[in-house]
């Protein structure tokens, strides 16, 4: 009994290192001296992260990707909420269907979604670019909304809205004044795993960005094949660390309802 | 079901307060329309139009560099019948089979520790779990870039060790790709295992045991069966995503390591067949819809074993 919880933490703990510790090396990459990633670390440094934050393309492809991220992200947090209040609040025969083909962007291959939405901007002869991208963003960012702004739906005191409504409180008022802080959590919630959904994605933007656009993560990949620099260590450990401060505030968030 | 019965007595209640709309039936549908709509119309146009569109080109024809709307079902016979199409295909399934597997083995008693521990430790271990869950593909596949190269840490280690004299080639082989894709899924089987572990009654297994039980039958009779909706959760999701991944074959892989989705790419970007890319795209997306279909009735009949 001892020895089988050992073995079974023993093991847990091999994962957790497994799952860490290459992100970890590139947190000790970043401040190496070393102009490849090699190991071990001689010497310290933190040059690497002003040369980052000096190099234009770098600083251009984070702006690039703060903006479609925040535009992508607002537009499926409003749409998202929205649906979710539909699929929670009403009962309607095709419900799990249209709740499947909302959540379907998930599940359905990238590559798949990359070119269908090429094929169709070139069919409109839309050139690929931002626009094609932020679109592109939403798809994939409504689904967390829609799961995440549910559930706090489902968990939602509803006589509250009635008690508004027999005061006098019109449906829009009740709205606004009731169910809109109520379930502003849970929106803050999505809206930030929608940015950060929007703000890692790869093969989307790669597909339909085009010449002219150029995101962090699509930087990224080009400077690992085409142009390799010591700036990646960098630049990685500072997305790493936008992510998950980014994820662990939406944690708090989504987590705040036990707490009230 | 709970939503569906609920609002009756508030349909009433509403209807007689609420001066914006006469009829709670018809203000009922206009506000639907206005939930779901912009939704829909996105999904629709965004989506599902274009990818319709994949489908229709898949039946058109090339030549000179050309598609033109001469339909034909050539290109289904070429990307059947191609054995280097074949091969890539098979590649990906099997891949998608090996990483399912691994992280099955890997990820199943890590989510059993994760839910039988204390609620502070599992708030914490959860947390450290998301965390390279939601660290992004890129860097996590450059991760290994490191890891894995002459002078990763891989090798360093091995070295230090007096296990190797000389640094061992990981880059660039199948093998680099599959850790490689392990790790970026792996917390995809964790999460939905830990979720239905989470809930299965620990004295369920005490109870097992006392009736003398060992701990292999215990585990086989009670909470494997308990955790099935978990697990075809995590197999399904990390198979499909495996099979789909682009990024982790083309940075550690070599060019004899391309899956389906970096195919696809270079009929789309590269020789512009977009009829060929086409019908190998939907071919891809027939079977990630079969998949999601046999999940789907597995796990109801699943739900009805329990009834």
């Amino acid at each position: 009994m001892r020895l089988e919880r050992f073995v079974l933490r023993l093991w847990a703990g091999l994962v957790y290192l497994f799952l860490f510790t290459p992100i970890f090396a590139v947190v000790l990459m970043s401040f190496s001296t070393s102009k490849y990633s090699t190991f071990p670390v001689r010497s310290w440094t933190a040059k690497w992260y002003s040369e980052a934050f000096g190099d234009e393309k770098i600083v251009a492809a984070l702006q690039t990707s703060l903006l479609i991220s925040i535009v992508a992200a607002l537009i499926a947090t409003l749409v998202g909420t929205l649906a979710a209040m539909g699929f929670v609040r009403n009962s309607f025969r095709s419900r799990e269907i249209m709740r499947a083909f909302f959540l379907s962007p998930l599940i359905i291959p990238e590559i798949i979604t990359g070119i269908a939405l090429l094929s169709f901007a070139t069919l409109l002869s839309v050139q690929g670019g931002m626009i094609l991208v932020i679109i592109g963003h939403v798809l994939i960012g409504l689904p967390f909304v829609l799961t995440v702004v549910s559930a706090r739906l489902y968990g939602f005191d509803r006589s509250l809205e009635e008690a508004a409504m027999d005061l006098g409180a019109d449906e829009v008022t009740t709205f606004r004044k009731i169910t809109l802080p109520l379930i502003m959590p849970g929106i803050a919630g999505g809206a930030l795993l929608a940015f950060t959904v929007s703000f890692d994605n790869f093969l989307i933007t790669y597909l339909l960005a085009g010449s002219e656009v150029m995101t962090i993560p699509v930087h990224i990949y080009s400077m690992i094949r085409f142009e390799f620099t010591p700036k990646i260590h960098a630049i990685s450990t500072v997305i790493i660390f936008v992510s998950v401060s980014l994820i662990l505030v939406s944690q708090l968030l989504a987590g705040e309802r036990r707490q009230t | 079901m709970s939503v569906g019965a609920e609002p009756a007595g508030r349909t009433g209640a509403a209807a007689g307060t609420a001066s914006l709309f006469d009829t709670a039936r018809t203000s009922g549908k206009t506000r639907l329309a206005v939930q779901l709509g912009p939704g829909t119309a996105w999904l629709v146009a965004f989506f599902a139009i274009p990818i319709l569109l994949i489908l229709v080109y898949s039946f058109y024809s090339f030549s000179d560099g050309q598609m033109s709307s001469v339909l034909t079902l050539d290109n289904y016979q070429r990307a059947l019948g191609t054995e280097v199409y074949r091969t890539v295909l098979f590649k990906s399934l099997r891949y998608g089979l090996i990483v399912t597997i691994a992280c099955l083995l890997v990820g199943y008693p890590v989510a059993y520790v994760l839910a039988r521990a204390g609620a502070k430790r599992r708030h914490l271990l959860f947390l450290a779990l998301i965390i390279p869950f939601w660290t992004s593909i890129v860097v996590r596949t450059f991760a290994w870039k490191i890891m894995l190269g002459t002078n990763g840490l891989v090798n360093y280690v091995l070295r230090d060790l007096g296990l190797i004299d000389l640094p061992v080639k990981f880059l660039y082989t199948e093998q680099a790709v599959l850790v490689g894709l392990t790790h970026v899924f792996l917390p995809f089987m964790i999460l939905p295992l830990y979720a239905v572990l989470e809930k299965i009654d620990p004295s369920l297994e005490e109870a097992a045991m006392d009736l003398g039980a060992n701990r292999l039958r215990t585990f086989l009779r009670v909470i494997l069966p308990l955790s099935l909706p978990g697990l075809s959760t995590g197999c399904m999701l990390v198979f499909i995503l495996t099979i789909g991944s682009y990024l982790t074959p083309d940075i550690l892989g070599g060019p004899s390591e391309l899956m389906i989705s970096n195919v696809i790419r270079n009929e789309y970007y590269v020789t512009f067949n977009w009829p060929f890319g086409g019908a190998l795209a939907s071919i891809f997306l027939i079977i990630t819809l079969a998949m999601i279909l046999a999940y789907n009735r597995a796990f109801k009949f699943d739900r009805m074993a329990e009834r």
